[in-house]
């Protein structure tokens, strides 16, 4: 931020030319490209008005919230510790993507819910994963849920949770997923699920 | 800032008067000097790149993956003091640097030792864990109780509040006891244990 500096001018003075000269020196080097700041604006005097579109945050699709549902799903079993894409019938992949402007690094809260019901005594993980061109996707941890279902043939439906923090660089886009992997070849019905991305720009 | 007209118009032949010089540029220099704002800026000209980091949404991540056992003979809430394996979250450097919605998510896993052993049908009963969100001392969400029958499952907590500038304190406590089908109401201590693995929490300030 630069401050406008006027040297004043008194009759009779014999450096005018040079008082003048200085003093518009001083308007272009306050008013250059880059120099106003947040010192020449009053306090509150910037309102809403004044942003661009997105510029404090971005929703994917209407405020916040871009859910995903479909009909029930059946997978077939799936080896312990290798992650299964969760597809959820007609829905497709549950998979959101947000592309990040150049010279930005935006603050993504990814959270992801799912409805399933597994066979007995069955160890189910479900994760996001993450992936900057929707084909190599990669697994963010820690945060991970785990369902166990009960060892009868009574087995309750469970809802699981998924939260993820994630800073993007600028001129990046970002697709995530949710993945599930269970224990013993054992069968996973999921029935439900919702997938949202929230990006808070700045 | 608003339009400034200047004192006096220059027209050729005069002599001009150095003092109305000196006074219109000093007019618009006091403006630029910390008085300019939404009347001299272009409608939707500011993007994501000319403000600050921060300046509108603040997040701060907490957590742990180490598990932390509940004391199983008390029947109260409990796990809110302290982080790691000695309670489930305890925050109390969440600082507002200014008045804002705190917006606060969190996620649990647990898990019980019994594998949905705990029911009596006779006596009607089963073990059960509690959980709720304190921001400052006020609850801002509770779920469950949820039974053993729920082997190992996840539980989501979120609430909000309008938060003046200064530090907050957040907590997560949770309440293991055995309970009556009929109201819920508390029966004793449980007979199984229940732990509580990996859980991770975002608290979001939404300011302006």
């Amino acid at each position: 931020m630069s401050r406008v500096a006027i040297t004043d001018l008194v009759a009779g003075d014999t450096a005018e030319s040079a008082d003048v000269n200085a003093t518009l020196s001083s308007w272009n080097t306050a008013l250059g490209t880059g120099a106003v700041g947040a010192n020449n604006i009053r306090p509150e005097g910037l309102d809403r008005r004044t942003l661009s579109a997105s510029a404090a945050a971005i929703y994917s699709a209407g405020k916040g919230l871009s859910p995903y549902y479909s009909s029930n799903d059946t997978s077939g079993p799936v080896s312990s510790g290798a992650f299964a894409v969760i597809t959820l019938g007609a829905g497709g992949p549950m998979q959101v993507g947000q592309t990040i402007p150049a010279g930005a690094n935006d603050k993504f809260l990814v959270t992801g819910a799912v409805q399933l019901v597994a066979t007995n005594n069955t160890l189910v993980e479900v994760i996001i994963e993450r992936s900057t061109d929707a084909v190599t996707w990669v697994a963010t941890t820690p945060q991970r849920c785990r369902f166990r279902t009960k060892a009868s043939t009574n087995t309750p439906a469970c809802v699981g949770y998924v939260m993820v923090f994630h800073l993007g660089t600028g001129n990046t886009a970002y697709y995530y997923r949710l993945a599930y992997a269970t224990s013993g070849g054992a069968t996973v019905t999921f029935n439900n699920g919702t997938l949202y991305v929230e990006d808070f720009a700045r | 800032m608003g339009q400034r007209y200047r004192h006096r118009y220059q027209e050729t032949g005069d002599i001009i008067d150095p003092s109305f010089f000196v006074l219109d540029n000093n007019e618009l220099a006091g403006e630029v000097n910390g008085y300019l704002d939404r009347d001299n800026l272009a409608q939707a000209d500011i993007a994501q790149n000319e403000i600050v980091a921060d300046a509108f949404t603040k997040i701060t991540a907490y957590g742990s993956a180490t598990a932390y056992a509940p004391d199983m003979t008390v029947t109260t809430w409990q796990g809110g003091r302290g982080n790691n394996a000695s309670g489930i979250q305890y925050i109390t450097t969440e600082e507002a640097a200014v008045d804002c919605v705190m917006d606060v998510r969190y996620v649990l896993e647990w898990e019980w030792a019994g594998a949905g052993g705990s029911d009596v049908l006779a006596d009607k009963e089963a073990d059960a864990v509690e959980f709720r969100l304190l921001v400052d001392g006020d609850e801002v969400c509770r779920a469950g109780p949820f039974g053993d029958v729920y082997d190992r499952c996840t539980t989501f907590l979120m609430g909000q509040v309008v938060a003046v500038a200064g530090v907050h304190t957040i907590a997560v406590e949770c309440l293991a006891a055995r309970r009556k089908y009929e109201g819920l109401a508390i029966a004793g201590p449980c007979t199984y244990a229940v732990t509580i693995n990996t859980r991770s929490g975002y608290v979001i300030q939404e300011k302006r």
